[in-house]
């Protein structure tokens, strides 16, 4: 989890009433509490979610973090694990602010060692790419935004 | 060159002897065979230059950048082993792609025991083992163009590593515990034959599994299934390699859809990704 996200989420906890605030995002999550003993835990380790999806947070908080970027999103198709490069050695299908045309590869998404080519179906220009490599995403979770 | 040489030099793949022992139904679902010496990877070439529906493959005599899971190399040295990659071009498939993963496994299983490995065996979702070696593998890729599902099926088995000299560095550079089709069977076997064999029974996989799904693989799975029963440890994928959580389970086979079931305490719980390995007692 991005440390900026977390130190809005710290600024929110202050300026609210709220004794603690628990958020999961993929494999990471994050605990803040008003208590001095357990101020920030991160990670937690938890089990990652696998085909369940994931409920949304629920949290008004969490909410006004999470506020839906403006573009046009790539979801996963399928659950799995997210490579940005066809392997470790060479560089990524795409970098943020790279132009894509419609059809190219974004990324790959591995399940029962089946490499999945994700394709783009918009033409633009990637403004914000949402999953870490090789971590493990859900079904329908954002990946791109394209503008 | 000595008569020695020659009679210790590998078989190389011949496209007219792996048709010939193709059945006349594959022959005609088949819209083309490419033999290639070298080549980066068999199921890249596939992908980019097979168009068009029906079924084409490709079979090269050394990769030099072979894959395996996660960016692995599959290492196979120059004619050692088969490295065979097959297309198909679905306009509508209306079972998970995840399944083609398993159901070609079987197909691979089934051909090996035919000729004589009975104790072949896989580990999910398709790795091809021997007592706990590693034999053969599949590494499957997909892309969706438009209203089509391109679909690439690799194998690799390791037929003879060690039929030259220059190959001991290369098998000593894979990393986990393998054997070759020679050391099993004890004698050697015809690559062509092979490469027929694996062809014929994939086109015949593509196609059921296309009209039927998992169904009628289930039960071969079962039978073929190495790890059943036993207690697993599953690696899961995460973003920081030295963080990789671990789950612990036994081993339950899989569901309708291929996923790996694993119990957990008293939880049955399916994985579609994820390394899993037999824990040792």
């Amino acid at each position: 989890m991005d440390i900026r996200k977390i130190r809005k989420l710290i600024q929110l906890i202050e300026s609210s009433g709220i004794a603690e605030i628990e958020i999961h995002e993929g494999e990471d999550s994050v605990r803040i509490s008003r208590y001095p003993s357990t101020t920030v835990t991160m990670p937690t380790a938890p089990l990652p979610h696998f085909m369940v999806p994931s409920a949304p947070p629920s949290s008004p908080l969490a909410a006004e973090v999470d506020t839906k970027p403006k573009g046009h999103i790539i979801r996963s198709p399928m659950v799995g694990t997210f490579y940005r490069a066809p392997s470790p050695t060479v560089k990524p299908f795409v970098e943020e602010g790279q132009k894509v045309n419609e059809g190219d590869t974004l990324c790959v998404i591995e399940a029962m060692k089946i490499l999945n080519q994700i394709t783009s179906d918009k033409a633009g220009t990637i403004t914000k790419i949402l999953a870490d490599n090789g971590a493990p995403v859900e079904y329908e979770q954002p990946l791109f935004v394209i503008e | 060159m000595l008569i020695s040489q020659i009679a210790n030099s590998p078989e190389l793949l011949n496209r007219i002897q792996i048709l010939g022992h193709l059945s006349e139904f594959t022959k005609t679902q088949l819209s083309q065979l490419v033999i290639l010496d070298v080549v980066d990877s068999t199921n890249r070439y596939a992908l980019e230059n097979f168009q068009g529906l029906g079924i084409s493959a490709c079979l090269a005599e050394f990769q030099t950048a072979g894959r395996g899971r996660q960016g692995r190399q599959w290492v196979s040295p120059d004619a050692g082993g088969i490295c065979l990659s097959l297309k198909q071009t679905y306009r509508d498939l209306p079972f998970p792609i995840g399944g083609v993963s398993i159901a070609s496994a079987v197909s691979v299983v089934k051909v090996l025991q035919a000729l004589g490995a009975s104790e072949v065996g896989v580990k999910w979702p398709n790795d091809i083992i021997w007592q706990g070696r590693k034999l053969g593998g599949l590494l499957l890729e997909s892309r969706t163009t438009g209203n089509l599902w391109e679909m690439v099926v690799g194998i690799g088995i390791n037929v003879n590593l060690s039929n030259d000299s220059g190959v001991q560095s290369v098998a000593l550079s894979i990393d986990q515990p393998w054997v070759d089709l020679y050391d099993v069977l004890g004698y050697p076997i015809s690559r062509n034959r092979l490469a027929a064999q694996l062809i014929e029974q994939e086109v015949q996989t593509l196609a059921d599994y296309s009209h039927n799904g998992l169904r009628a693989f289930m039960d071969d799975w079962q039978q073929f299934d190495k790890i059943y029963g036993q207690p697993v440890i599953l690696k899961m994928p995460s973003a920081k390699s030295e963080t990789q959580p671990e789950i612990e389970g036994v081993a339950c086979g899989i569901d309708e859809e291929g996923a790996l079931l694993l119990r957990i305490g008293h939880r049955l719980e399916r994985f579609v990704y994820g390394e899993v390995s037999v824990r040792k007692r």
